[in-house]
């Protein structure tokens, strides 16, 4: 049988990856408060709603990332 | 009509909706489990989003997420961290394990495993694990269609009798409608499901505040820790939130049923793609955590937090519209319940009793064991259900702190070539070890981290020493890429032909 050859993220994906991961999870300190309400929302619940916007964005950068190396890899073949 | 009649009428009148759906949609097919274990990557695009979408809206989300910001408030805030951050994690994971599984011709997690390290007692061994955990899961969707029943009867039903009927009707649902059928009938509950949220979201707290702002203002007068961790708990603080938010989002896709969904994708790409739209999907949650707050005013000192969403609707609404958002709520548990006995059924017939106890058997006698399956888990999860009295979100976080022991040997084993069978295998029963002590013993959390992320730590760090001490001897090949063909040990339990469930 034929070794899978399993393709690792390319770094800059993996970067935009953490960008979430470091707002929504590490900082927790930094933005866990209720003041200022953003829009009425206490102000923990209004960070977290944006960045799944954010999120959103940042992992769509990566998928263009990841789908230009395909394009890539696929023209040296 | 007495309002109680009334709202189960109406509950009862979109299961039966559900359920013809789900008729009509799988009649002119047979109802084929290989259809969900294997067939799986001759699902079309459509199909599969309906599955995973239909796994992530369980009854957690419904009522345990609110009924945590109810009772503990701050911490709660996790559930929206997580599954944002699970997509995040899919996105480097998924298309990588849906390769792996395409060559090979994959179809469950124990083959993934037997695949990798090539040895059969491990694949069994996380079968089980597995399967074990799914039950508290499993646990949880019955626990919330009792109450659903319950409080929609305006406590004229007992929450016991109420989930021996939940189980009764959903054995014949799973019985009657297969994995197609639960597939379509996913459509509806999660449009039912995004109307109630953002109705609910929205209408209690203008009913008796006149809006969000208001009732979140208020909420911060009476009781200014509620909203910021660790809220009305003593440990759930910081640490506690970290490590649960990276315990739960590496283990979204480690369940046997996520991990499984994965192989019936049409391809990676599609995958990717998945991860990155599907985190806009967890807004709907912010509605459901509004509604929940605003109960913290509106129905204060109930004895059990879960009960708080259903609670305040009753409060609010008249009872038809008790019984839409009942009728919601019990899609919600018997969707995904339906989905976590098929796969734990399928699992346990063929990953661990034909493997392990009689090779001989034949697909007919393996869908026979996994039709006992069904009863005999449901029973479990029913006998459970009467006889615990834990918070839905708690039962979730039990079955996370197993399921996420499988990520060590899942990411290793696709991205570094040292890992070893016996490195992985030791590290995942220390970690499942170390989770069974520290909850039984009521260490979680434990000083302050969450006791599966502790069990994690463990894990990775065992599989990584023991792998790095054995791999000498192991066959590696330089560039990176899986073992080569000598490590793949097949077995009959993934070359069998199509096993049926009428």
């Amino acid at each position: 049988m034929e070794p899978v050859p399993v393709k690792k993220p390319s770094r800059v994906a993996l970067l935009l990856g953490l960008i979430p991961f470091v707002a929504m999870c590490f900082s927790v300190g930094f933005w866990d408060h209720i003041d200022p309400m953003i829009l009425g929302l206490p102000f923990n619940l209004a960070w977290l709603i944006c960045w799944i916007v954010l999120t959103t964005l940042c992992m769509w950068a990566a998928y263009r990332v990841e789908a230009a190396r395909d394009r890539k890899d696929r023209g040296t073949q | 009509m007495s309002p109680s009649a009334v709202s189960l009428t109406t509950i009862l009148a979109i299961v039966a909706l559900g359920v013809t759906i789900g008729f009509l949609a799988g009649v002119r097919r047979k109802m084929n489990l290989e259809q969900w274990t294997v067939g799986g990557r001759g699902f079309g695009a459509v199909l599969m989003y309906l599955l995973m979408a239909g796994e992530v809206y369980t009854t957690f989300s419904f009522l345990g997420a609110s009924g945590w910001a109810y009772s503990r408030g701050g911490p709660t805030l996790y559930i929206i961290a997580q599954l944002t951050l699970a997509y995040v994690v899919s996105f480097f994971l998924l298309p990588q394990i849906w390769e792996v599984g395409r060559k090979h011709g994959l179809q469950t997690q124990s083959d993934f495993f037997n695949m990798r390290y090539g040895n059969k007692y491990l694949a069994a061994f996380v079968c089980v694990v597995g399967v074990a955990f799914l039950i508290p899961y499993l646990q949880l969707q019955l626990t919330g269609l009792g109450i659903i029943v319950s409080v929609a009867s305006f406590d004229g039903i007992g929450r016991t009798p109420a989930m021996v009927i939940s189980v009764v009707l959903l054995a014949a649902f799973v019985f009657s409608s297969g994995v197609r059928a639960v597939a379509w009938i996913s459509v509806l509950k999660d449009a039912l499901m995004i109307f109630a949220a953002v109705s609910i979201g929205i209408g209690i707290p203008y009913i008796h505040f006149g809006g969000i702002g208001p009732m979140f203002a208020a909420l911060a007068q009476a009781r200014p820790t509620h909203l910021t961790m660790p809220g009305a708990t003593a440990n759930l603080g910081h640490t506690w939130y970290i490590s649960t938010v990276l315990l739960t989002s590496l283990g979204f896709y480690m369940w046997p049923h996520t991990f499984g969904a994965t192989f019936t994708a049409k391809s990676g790409d599609t995958l990717r793609r998945n991860a990155v739209v599907m985190p806009l999907y967890t807004l709907t949650l912010a509605f459901i955590f509004f509604a929940g707050f605003t109960a913290v005013l509106v129905v204060p000192g109930l004895p059990d937090g879960d009960l708080a969403l259903l609670t305040v609707v009753r409060k609010s609404f008249p009872a038809g519209f008790l019984g839409v958002i009942g009728g919601a709520g019990a899609l919600t548990a018997m969707v995904p319940a339906a989905i976590l006995i098929l796969t734990a059924a399928t699992l346990f017939a063929k990953n661990l009793w034909r493997p392990i106890f009689a090779p001989a058997m034949t697909d007919d006698q393996v869908a026979r064991v996994a039709r006992a399956m069904v009863v005999v888990l449901s029973l479990i999860s029913l006998y459970l259900a009467i006889h615990n009295s834990t918070t839905l979100v708690s039962l979730l976080l039990l079955g996370y702190a197993g399921v996420t022991q499988f990520f060590p040997g899942v990411v290793l084993g696709l991205y570094w070539k040292r890992v070893t069978m016996p490195g992985v295998f030791t590290g995942m029963i220390a970690g499942v070890a170390t989770v069974a002590f520290l909850i039984l013993t009521h260490q979680d959390p434990f000083f302050g981290w969450s006791a599966g992320f502790v069990a994690l730590c463990l894990n990775f760090a065992i599989t990584m020493i023991l792998s790095l001490l054995t791999s000498a001897a192991g066959k590696l090949s330089s560039d990176g890429s899986l073992p080569d063909g000598t490590l793949f040990h097949k077995t009959e339990s993934w070359k069998s032909g199509p096993t049926i469930l009428e």
